[in-house]
């Protein structure tokens, strides 16, 4: 039954549907529906604002005057300023609990060289 | 400054006449007038879609206008396989995806929404569905939709493209297309059976 309102059905499909419509008022009624919603659906159209050439060209040339290769970096702004951020907090709590930013208070490591940290991954990881 | 004015129009003039291909060549030449006119000549079929999608004009406005600012930033990439009207819904709908994906992280609607969230009492004459326009109703019932069946739906149904239109734009075979037609239609029936029922009761009283 939808297939019929899209496509072309065979002769004999077409016979089927008529039958069935024929005999099942509940289909019929069915089909009156969609019909409807159909309709119903069908766009009025929609314009956009008169100003929106407008704002198209005027970032069009921005874009243009910043170079489009600039762009990408816009699309990961968020997750930029969100990485600068965390990196702040950090470098902020190690500075407020051991009052230094030296690599050693920001990692958690008293010192580091080669055979303390492998003592470290080894035993207490 | 009259001259300049006449030259200007004839400018103008000329390039109405040329097609999507020639435009495009004088975009990639720096003419932005010959954009201009490519954008004047394919909005109201991507306004259309993007509402169709969206259901909402602020949402459209923008989406509208990243469509064409993103159309502008990739012209190298057109080669001219599709109609340009075509190669610009595809980026409308994907467009539109995106805004409906970001959307469902932020609020999520469901169909009780449909018919309740206008009116605080449920109970509300004024606003039961028998008095609400079918479609108003129907608009928001394919705001719920899943985006697969919402974009067949719109682009069949609200925007009136052929089915062979909708699969070259979508880019599915034609069977898919029509299935999806198919159960996004029965998705519909099924969001707004108590409309039906409630105009039914309302008739039978009459």
């Amino acid at each position: 039954m939808y297939r019929s309102l899209d496509a072309r059905l065979t002769e004999e499909e077409s016979k089927t549907l008529e039958r069935a419509l024929q005999e099942s008022p509940q289909l019929q009624s069915r089909l009156d529906e969609i019909t409807a919603l159909r309709e119903a659906a069908k766009s009025d159209g929609h314009e956009f604002s008169p100003w929106f050439d407008a704002k198209v060209m005027h970032a069009i040339k921005e874009l243009q005057q910043n170079g489009i290769k600039a762009f990408p970096f816009q699309a990961y702004r968020t997750a930029t300023i969100v990485g600068f951020a965390a990196i702040a907090a950090m470098l902020v709590i190690a500075l407020i609990f051991n009052g230094s930013l030296s690599i050693n208070s920001i990692t958690g490591l008293d010192s580091i060289n080669s055979e303390n940290l492998t003592a470290f991954l080894a035993f207490d990881f | 400054m009259s001259k300049i004015l006449d030259l200007n129009r004839k400018h103008v003039g000329v390039q109405l006449e040329l097609s999507d291909i020639q435009l495009i060549e004088k975009v990639q030449e720096g003419d932005l007038s010959a954009f201009e006119i490519i954008m004047s000549r394919h909005k109201p079929k991507v306004a259309a879609v993007i509402m169709g999608m969206l259901g909402d004009a602020d949402a459209t406005e923008d989406v509208g206008q990243e469509v064409f600012i993103r159309f502008f930033r990739t012209i190298d990439k057109f080669k001219g396989d599709s109609e340009l009207s075509t190669y610009l819904i595809r980026i409308a709908i994907n467009l539109s995806i995106n805004e409906i994906n970001k959307r469902k992280r932020r609020h999520f609607v469901s169909f009780d929404d449909l018919y309740t969230s206008d009116s605080s009492d449920p109970h509300d004459r004024e606003n039961s569905p028998d008095n609400r326009d079918l479609r108003e109703i129907l608009d928001r019932a394919i705001q719920t939709l899943d985006s697969k069946y919402r974009k067949v739906i719109v682009l069949r149904l609200v925007n009136g493209y052929s089915t062979k239109e909708t699969a070259e734009i979508l880019d599915l075979p034609l069977g898919t297309v029509l299935s999806r037609l198919a159960r996004g239609q029965k998705k519909l029936q099924e969001i707004l059976k108590p409309f039906y029922n409630n105009e039914a009761t309302h008739l039978n009283t009459l």
